[in-house]
């Protein structure tokens, strides 16, 4: 059985390869829902009498590096630290991030190559991807363990936003599928969430079933119709498994289980705010990288500013990205650059990127803290983490991770300052996802292989 | 109301068996009326709660998945498929699209499961303009024309590579594949065609005389065109290259997944995959020569580097050449097999009298048709049936059409079984 709507899968390299499908017929491809929108309740819009608290989670490709050893670590730690030249544009946002540095994601440390899609895959799943190209296995996602906890309150649980589309099915880095090399958002340990590239799509995405008009009754009424098509479905897909062996009967409860995650938001409350439609934002001409990270910037800020979702999660771009930046005079891709050999002017090029994508992250930030809401701003309600799949793009290290913590999360987190934490602590990434969530009001949440909040980020 | 209902019953009675590509049973209808009946309750109009049923209907697994039924789901033993799972098999395989009304006749009567109206059917289907699904995402697939949209030469180095020329290098690749896959030619015509398809905009590309027209018309090639054949084709020649530079590695590694179906294992873990060759002076292909010195990289690259040697005459964005860094190119090189050669035709020419070729072509569309890879197991019955179906193919010419036909009569193609429940 496979999906009616794809052509059949595809692979093309890797020896020997494992396959634990030892039967005839029938391939596996991921299922997507793409179709799924009209569901989505129309429901009325009120001003939201508390301001909510988001998260964002970014992500960049190929690691951070730099010349020197101290591109983008600061020489010295708290308050007054010595900014870097890597996160010099963040400087006059300084008191509203910090950085930490000394984390480790090591689960993220791929079975044999693939550092790429298993670092990340597990960015902020924290979980180690099993390597596989149909069968994938993976964990929740920190982003999707809040839309659990709160996405029902909007609209969209959550947003899933990138620069760089291609499907989830393939190989793209030594044997992993393209499903973890594409994707850090994941519902479920085999659920990746595929992300939007198109702005127009974004934006169509955010004010999708926004009528201002329709009553609180028909509303309701709506919502028990569209249960009603819900529990059919659900009772096919249940008759069906019956009647299929164990992998096929799997993809099905896979799609259950999406489904299922439509009820949440038919059962999500509609408070909202109020906020300004604008216009739908054309794609960037001749598809221009740096003008679609800026576009996605201020759709995220859109996103946000009209309630539609208080989760995102945005990839600047795939892994193992090969991004060309001829504004910067970088021709050659980024991945490619960042297997640096410690060439100085390697390095150097790195050092360019790495502080263009730092003026992409601080235009973000920017945005947001001009957002203003109640006595504060979009940027102080709100937790941001960014970081990537390695921290050393040669070595393809996954401890001394690149990570930024931004925004108050409503004065719940600290900032303004440089975190450092010793690497013979073995302090982990999750452990600070899941202060972010805690700081939002997730109960007890664990992330991939998190032990719990690291008290020094709580305010 | 009472016409309403009825009316809707209509609907879904001729929707449903399109949308799940098999009859319904009229309880499967009444589970969907259910919905209606909610609907007109809620005072919703028919039309609105039909829209309701009708999401139902394409929301459901039936839907979504091709289903495919284990009478007993732990059997390991193969059990025939039904003649509508044959129907979309054969449809999905082809057309990438539902079966068509004739494709549901035959999966009716049950002819569609005797092998000489497979045949008739293969030749009908093959004929039709939906067959260009087979070219977009068998070919779009296997020789990586999908790619050829995400291609990134730096334009500084090739101003030369814009919107126009993307399009006909696409254009070139499909035509030739289209060409080969539907006329009965032998399939390694992909690799010796004494033709390409090219437009004005290609034509200048290649240093050819102009074609006076836009859109791409056969070229017959004569002399030392330098053209001809997938391997020199710029599409194929660009997706391998890096922005600004060939890589002969990518090109070689390609030639050997792709066209020889010969596996080269990844690099150990820790390697290091980007020298920096810096200091070492000379043309790529010497650069090159110097990493292979390291024991641990050569035993592949020994592999895979001479074949892309082969083919540096073509720049990062296909076009031909006789330098690089200012010295001679050396387009000497060499196949696993012991093949030594010299440039694209002999390569190609190479590739094509050798029956590592039509062996792997027959593995990848037989893995396209049943969406799945072949298992290696010698007792496996993909094995048996994959040399069965190989050997017919080399012995008949290597048409392509033959080649399906001998797919989808295979017992894999019209069988399947069930599975042990994992540990």
């Amino acid at each position: 059985m496979k999906n009616a709507n794809t052509s059949p899968p595809m692979t093309y390299q890797g020896p020997n390869r494992p396959s634990r499908r030892m039967f005839l017929g029938g391939g596996s491809v991921a299922v997507a829902l793409p179709f799924l929108e009209s569901l989505v309740p129309r429901s009325a819009r009120a001003a939201a009498a508390v301001a909510p608290q988001r998260l964002v989670y970014w992500f960049i490709p190929n690691g951070i590096n730099g010349s020197t050893v101290n591109a983008w670590k600061p020489v010295d730690v708290g308050a007054n630290y010595t900014t870097t030249p890597i996160l010099m544009p963040l400087d006059p946002l300084r008191a509203d991030f910090q950085v930490v540095t000394g984390l480790e994601n090591v689960l993220g440390k791929p079975d044999g190559p693939g550092d790429h899609a298993a670092g990340t895959a597990s960015t902020i799943t924290c979980a180690h991807a099993t390597k596989s190209l149909t069968n994938l296995m993976l964990g929740v996602s920190a982003d999707q363990i809040a839309a659990k906890a709160f996405g029902s309150q909007t609209r969209l649980p959550s947003l899933q936003l990138g620069t760089s589309g291609g499907t989830a099915t393939g190989d793209c880095d030594n044997g992993y599928s393209c499903a973890y090399a594409r994707n850090i958002s994941w519902s479920g340990p085999a659920t990746p969430l595929s992300k939007i590239t198109d702005p127009g799509t974004v934006f169509d995405q955010i004010f999708k079933g926004f009528v201002p008009g329709q009553s609180q009754t028909d509303a309701v009424k709506r919502r028990a119709l569209n249960q009603s098509v819900l529990d059919q479905v659900t009772a096919e897909a249940n008759s069906l498994m019956l009647k299929l062996g164990h992998t096929d009967s799997h993809k099905v409860q896979e799609y259950l289980d999406g489904v299922r995650g439509l009820e949440q938001q038919i059962d999500g409350s509609s408070a909202g705010a109020q906020c300004t439609m604008g216009t739908r934002p054309a794609a960037a001409a001749g598809g221009d990288y740096q003008a679609t990270v800026r576009l996605m910037c201020d759709l995220m800020v859109l996103a946000m500013q009209c309630d539609a979702t208080r989760i995102i999660s945005f990839m600047m771009g795939n892994a193992t990205s090969g991004q060309t930046f001829p504004s910067l005079g970088i021709t050659d891709g980024h991945h490619s650059i960042s297997h640096h050999g410690n060439n100085p002017a390697k390095l150097a090029q790195l050092q360019l990127i790495g502080n263009w994508e730092m003026q992409q992250f601080a235009y973000l930030l920017t945005k947001m803290k001009a957002v203003t809401e109640g006595s504060q701003n979009m940027l102080y309600n709100s937790a941001l983490f960014l970081s990537s799949d390695v921290s050393d793009g040669a070595s393809h290290t996954h401890t001394e991770m690149p990570v930024l913590l931004a925004g108050h999360a409503g004065g719940k987190l600290t900032t303004g300052r440089h975190l450092t934490y010793a690497t013979t602590a073995h302090t982990k990434v999750s452990d600070l996802l899941v202060s972010m969530l805690t700081a939002v009001g997730v109960p007890s949440p664990v992330v991939g292989d998190s032990t719990g909040v690291l008290p020094e980020l709580m305010a | 109301m009472a016409q309403g209902a009825t009316c809707a019953r209509t609907v879904l009675t001729a929707f449903m068996p399109r949308a799940w590509r098999r009859p319904v049973t009229s309880s499967e209808i009444d589970s969907e009326m259910a919905i209606i009946t909610k609907g007109t309750a809620q005072m919703l109009t028919v039309e609105d709660s039909l829209k309701l049923a009708l999401t139902s209907v394409l929301m459901s697994p039936n839907f979504v998945f091709r289903v495919e039924l284990d009478p007993d789901r732990l059997s390991l033993t193969p059990h025939p498929l039904s003649g509508y799972e044959v129907a979309s098999r054969l449809s999905y395989f082809l057309w990438s699209t539902m079966p068509d009304d004739t494709l549901m006749g035959a999966a009716g009567d049950g002819t569609i499961l005797k092998a000489d109206t497979l045949g008739t059917q293969v030749d009908r289907m093959m004929a039709s303009p939906k067959a260009q699904a087979l070219i977009d995402n068998f070919a779009g697939q296997w020789l990586y024309i999908r790619e050829f949209a995400e291609m990134q030469p730096d334009p500084a180095t090739y101003p030369m590579f814009d919107q126009p020329l993307r399009a006909a290098l696409k254009s070139e690749s499909e035509m030739l594949f289209k060409d080969v896959a539907l006329n009965g030619a032998p399939v390694s015509t992909l690799l010796t065609a004494n033709y390409l398809y090219a437009n004005d905009r290609l034509a200048t590309h290649y240093g050819l005389p102009a074609v006076n027209s836009t859109t791409p018309v056969k070229v017959s090639l004569t002399g030392t065109s330098h053209r001809g054949g997938i391997l020199a084709q710029a599409g194929f020649l660009t997706a391998t290259s890096h922005p600004i530079k060939t890589s002969p590695v990518k090109r070689g590694k390609w030639v050997l997944n792709q066209l020889l179906c010969y596996d080269v294992p990844a690099p150990p873990p820790g390697i290091q995959t980007n020298l920096d060759l810096s200091d070492v002076v000379g043309t790529l292909r010497q650069v090159l020569e110097h990493h292979r010195a390291d024991p641990t990289c050569s035993a592949c690259h020994n592999l895979m580097d001479p074949i892309g040697f082969g083919l540096e005459n073509y720049n990062a964005v296909g076009a031909y050449r006789t330098q690089d860094s200012g010295m001679n190119i050396d387009s000497g090189g060499e196949l696993p097999s012991g093949g030594k050669f010299s440039g694209a035709d002999q390569l190609s020419s190479l590739i094509a009298a050798d029956p590592s070729f039509p062996a792997c072509v027959a593995r990848k569309l037989y893995s396209y048709a049943l969406g799945r890879l072949p298992e290696k197991a010698a007792t496996h019955m993909d094995t048996q049936t994959l040399a069965g179906i190989t050997s017919g193919f080399q012995s008949a010419g290597m048409s392509f059409k033959d080649l399906v036909k001998r797919i989808v009569t295979a017992p894999t193609f019209l069988s399947r079984r069930g599975e042990l429940a994992l540990p």
